[in-house]
């Protein structure tokens, strides 16, 4: 099963194994990752779920729909390049090993 | 469907599920939500029947975030509502309700009561002005009508009501201001409001439903007019990105007019924000050891907010419908569904929060149920929260006092809406220690 790892504020890691197809945001929210919320249930709605891609991994994911973009756009956290957020990170083969970072707070 | 974690297994079919009308009479459903809905927890019901229309009642935590978030469980039809608040007329009077046509356009403009495919694209058109930094952006505005309305109730010096006086100019004239409606008409759009608010009563009297609609409709009208007209003036952006955005929207059944969508739209940035900060009050003010922990340490200024929606969530439910056969945690839900999501009674249960009944401001954030949840989580809720939280560090800071002169009003029954009958306060300026 491919692996993700959550780089917490203070640095600390969790490494999860996600099926394919299920997003980030559930499998954080699933094992309590701190940090990831999922207030909207994976919407793109809420905002609550944001984590920062590391490279190689940006690139293999789809474009942001508008929805994610607003979002994204709209959070008072740093946004930066590799911004996403976790409900629309659907794990695949090509995302094995994916390392994203949960900032220190939500929204 | 994803099994919900905590929820147990429920019957195969809503027949079999205990009838809300067995467990809970329904005068005492109407008279307490928060009672009546601590009563089942007892039970460890949380999922029930509603014996008045075969639909479902969800007091639960996880079964609510769980629905809420489904795919399948969207809006009730405006005809629906129309129908089951007509009916309600008839049922407590024998009276024939008529002349709903301002309410029936408030409710179509309103994105909580439309369908895919109409209901991402305008939702959209609201909420990208609703997101975090587009609301921090008005924290400015909301210090200064925070500070205006407090210097006017201090000179005003004798007791004044927290929701008529406080709460709700505070709110009503943030709104009018970002959306250009003059500032003269605020006191009457809140008056409006107060009126309108007869639309979440239990069982209406003929008056209380001849008030509400001619209420709506001069509301429609009056918010509706102002809005066209700074529109037309052309120097309100938020305006002219609401109406770029509606013209966006080519489908059919979408809003038409710009003032009659803002009108429909921010109702409840007028009247239940209000009703959230002064709910917020009552309860912080409850223990004054809490209000000297907030007014030495800023810092708990959110905590305290959400502790206060948390347990007095304004709008306590509202009715979702499922659109196809949705399957929760064994149990079928046929497509046409009505499921009553009793939001308050989530934030109380005690599966997810330890005592729910107390008022904690030390308590772990825990994922609320106030603002409903899924794709159709209230888009207002980070306005809410930074009007809430503006207003709450006005009134707890150094210079400020509040005296509550009772806690003891008791919340108004018989409606949808958990609101104190009266919050009496003295406010005095003080000099800061
Ligand atoms: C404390 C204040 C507020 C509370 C407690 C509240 C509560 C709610 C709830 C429970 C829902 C239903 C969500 C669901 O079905 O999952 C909702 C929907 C909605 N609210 Fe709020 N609300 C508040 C403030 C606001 C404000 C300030 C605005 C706009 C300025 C707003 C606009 C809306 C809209 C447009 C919807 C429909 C969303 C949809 O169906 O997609 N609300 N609200
Ligand atoms: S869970 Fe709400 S935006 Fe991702």
């Amino acid at each position: 099963m491919p692996e993700a790892r959550f780089v917490g504020a203070g640095s600390a890691e969790t490494v999860l194994d996600v099926p394919n197809g299920q997003t980030l945001k559930q499998a954080a929210v699933d094992n309590l990752v701190p940090g990831i919320i999922g207030d909207c249930g994976g919407y793109a709605t809420c905002g609550t779920c944001h984590v920062v891609v590391d490279e190689p991994f940006r690139a293999r994911l789809p474009t942001p729909s508008e929805d994610e973009e607003i979002m994204l756009e709209g959070l008072l956290t740093p946004v930066t390049a590799g911004s996403r957020l976790a409900c629309q990170i659907t794990m695949a083969d090509d995302l094995d090993g994916i390392t994203v970072h949960v900032p220190e707070s939500q929204g | 469907m994803r099994r919900s974690p905590g929820a147990t297994d429920l019957p195969p079919s809503i027949s079999d599920l205990p009838a809300l009308s067995d467990l809970v009479p329904p005068d005492v459903w109407a008279a307490d939500l928060v009672a009546a809905s601590e009563g089942l927890f007892e039970r460890d019901v949380r999922v029930l029947r509603d014996s008045d229309g075969g639909g479902l009642v969800v007091v639960g935590h996880a079964a609510m975030r769980a629905l809420a978030q489904h795919a399948e469980v969207g809006a009730t039809p405006v005809e629906f509502l129309t129908g089951r608040s007509g009916e309600r007329v008839r049922r407590a009077t024998g009276a024939e309700p008529g002349g709903a046509g301002a309410f029936d356009a408030f409710l179509r403009n309103q994105v909580f009561t439309m369908n895919p495919p109409l209901h991402a694209g305008v939702r959209r058109v609201v909420g990208r002005h609703l997101v975090p930094r587009a609301v921090m952006g008005a924290a400015g505005r909301a210090e200064r009508v925070i500070a205006e309305v407090l210097a006017e109730v201090v000179a005003a010096g004798g007791p004044v009501d927290l929701a008529r006086d406080v709460a709700g100019p505070y709110v009503t004239r943030f709104w009018t201001g970002q959306l250009g409606i003059p500032v003269g008409t605020a006191a009457r759009v809140q008056h409006l409001m107060h009126e309108m608010n007869r639309m979440f009563l239990f069982a209406p009297t003929v008056d209380d439903r001849a008030r509400m609609l001619a209420a709506t409709a001069e509301y429609m009208d009056l918010v509706g007019r102002t809005v066209a007209r700074a529109w037309e003036h052309g120097d309100n952006a938020l305006l002219a990105d609401l109406a770029r955005g509606l013209d966006g929207v080519d489908l059919p059944g979408g809003p038409a007019e710009l003032g009659a969508f803002v009108a429909a739209n921010f109702f409840d940035g007028f009247h239940t924000v209000g009703v959230a900060l002064a709910n917020a009050v009552h309860h912080l003010y409850a223990d004054p050891a809490d209000v000297e922990r907030v007014r030495r340490d800023p810092s708990l200024v959110p905590a305290a907010f959400t502790e206060g929606v948390r347990l007095s969530a304004p709008l306590m439910l509202t009715t979702r419908m499922a659109h196809a056969d949705v399957e929760h945690a064994g149990l079928r839900i046929p497509a046409g569904t009505p499921i009553t999501m009793v939001w308050i009674a989530g934030n109380r249960d005690p599966e997810v929060h330890d005592d729910p009944g107390r008022y904690r401001l030390d308590r772990a954030p825990r994922l609320g149920t106030a603002f409903g949840g899924g794709a159709r989580i209230c888009p207002g809720r980070n306005a809410a929260r930074m009007l809430g939280e503006v207003a709450l560090r006005a009134l707890t800071a150094a210079t400020v006092e509040v005296h509550v002169a009772t806690t003891d009003t008791g919340w108004v029954p018989g409606s949808g809406i958990r609101r104190r009958a009266a919050i009496p306060v003295v406010v005095r300026q003080v000099a800061a220690a």
